[in-house]
């Protein structure tokens, strides 16, 4: 276990950490029988499709639930049985966000989104390393992080990561650390972000962009 | 014995220790146990954390490959028998024969706090 020292800190050895987590997956089974891994939050993917050329008249009706999971096992029997990305028709989106919050601009007007723009035929590796940090909970942000979204486009595809606050530099930072780290992405690889009320306001989803490095 | 600085004193065996100021958050990785994650949670047990090895350790277990309760048939994009009214040759090749689900008490199981 962690234990805290006289003077307040807390310290943990690394032995002690592995015996904590097998001891709670232990405990886990017993106390269900049924042995899952539960994840952190509930997890819903949703499928969006337009025809090139066609416009969403209405998004709501336009975006449709494919599946709910809580747990690992969950997770990859839904994931199993979605076509990978790749193998998609163009202008078709993957969502997957928590269970709560629609991926829906409006919904998050005080949110935005981190833009990595892939060349054609990476969707699916990036797409899965992805999700699997987000259910993971790799990303230390509290509860800021909202769901991704993989986007397959004529020319390119393009993975966004949706957060609560983008007016929190220091989260956000934090989140674009961490995509570049479980991306694997090169330390100069140029990152994109998109307030939603900017997306509202000029009615897009990665045009006017801001650029970090 | 070791007072002619000739042998030099035992080595305990090294022993990793972090140590973080009072009310200071815990790294980032404080989850991760030697050779990968499992998965960890954090002294409040707020955190549940997997790392990329550990999930796809995971996807190899039976359950995982139970289908899904509730998956919706979309053409082209779910791997999913579609509705009985509108029978249908499936399209996927071998995953259509799948152990009987057995799910009927997960669903109270896993709820979570948000």
């Amino acid at each position: 276990m962690a234990a805290v020292t006289a003077n307040g800190a807390w310290y943990v050895e690394a032995a002690e950490a592995e015996d904590m987590s097998t001891q709670f997956l232990d405990d886990w089974n017993a106390a269900t029988s049924s042995p899952q891994h539960p994840l952190r939050y509930p997890w819903v993917f949703w499928f969006m499709h337009r025809e090139p050329g066609s416009k969403i008249e209405n998004y709501n009706n336009a975006i449709k639930k494919i599946s709910t999971f809580a747990t690992v096992e969950e997770f990859w029997g839904v994931y199993n049985r979605l076509t990978r990305p790749m193998d998609l028709h163009n202008i078709s989106d993957y969502h997957l966000f928590k269970q709560g919050i629609r991926p829906i601009w409006e919904d998050n007007l005080n949110g935005g989104k981190w833009i990595v723009r892939l060349k054609k035929g990476l969707a699916s590796r990036y797409w899965e390393s992805l999700v699997m940090a987000m259910i993971g909970d790799q990303f230390d942000v509290g509860g800021e992080i909202c769901g991704a979204v993989i986007s397959i486009r004529h020319s390119e595809d393009i993975l966004s990561l949706w957060n609560q606050s983008a007016d929190d530099g220091r989260v956000n930072l934090r989140i674009r650390d961490t995509l570049k780290r479980v991306l694997n992405l090169p330390t100069n690889c140029i990152m994109e972000y998109k307030a939603h009320k900017s997306s509202v306001a000029d009615n897009s989803s990665f045009r006017n962009t801001d650029l970090y490095l | 014995m070791a007072s002619n600085g000739y042998l030099s004193p035992p080595a305990s065996a090294p022993v990793a220790v972090r140590r973080a100021a009072p009310g200071e958050k815990p790294p980032h990785d404080y989850g991760t146990t030697p050779g990968g994650t499992i998965f960890g949670t954090t002294p409040g047990g707020t955190r549940i954390i997997y790392t990329k090895d550990a999930l796809l350790n995971l996807s190899r277990s039976p359950l995982a490959n139970t289908p899904p309760r509730g998956l919706a048939y979309i053409p082209g994009v779910t791997k999913v028998a579609p509705p009985k009214s509108q029978p249908k040759k499936p399209e996927e090749q071998k995953k259509t024969e799948q152990p009987p689900k057995k799910q009927e008490d997960k669903d109270d199981l896993f709820e979570m706090e948000i």
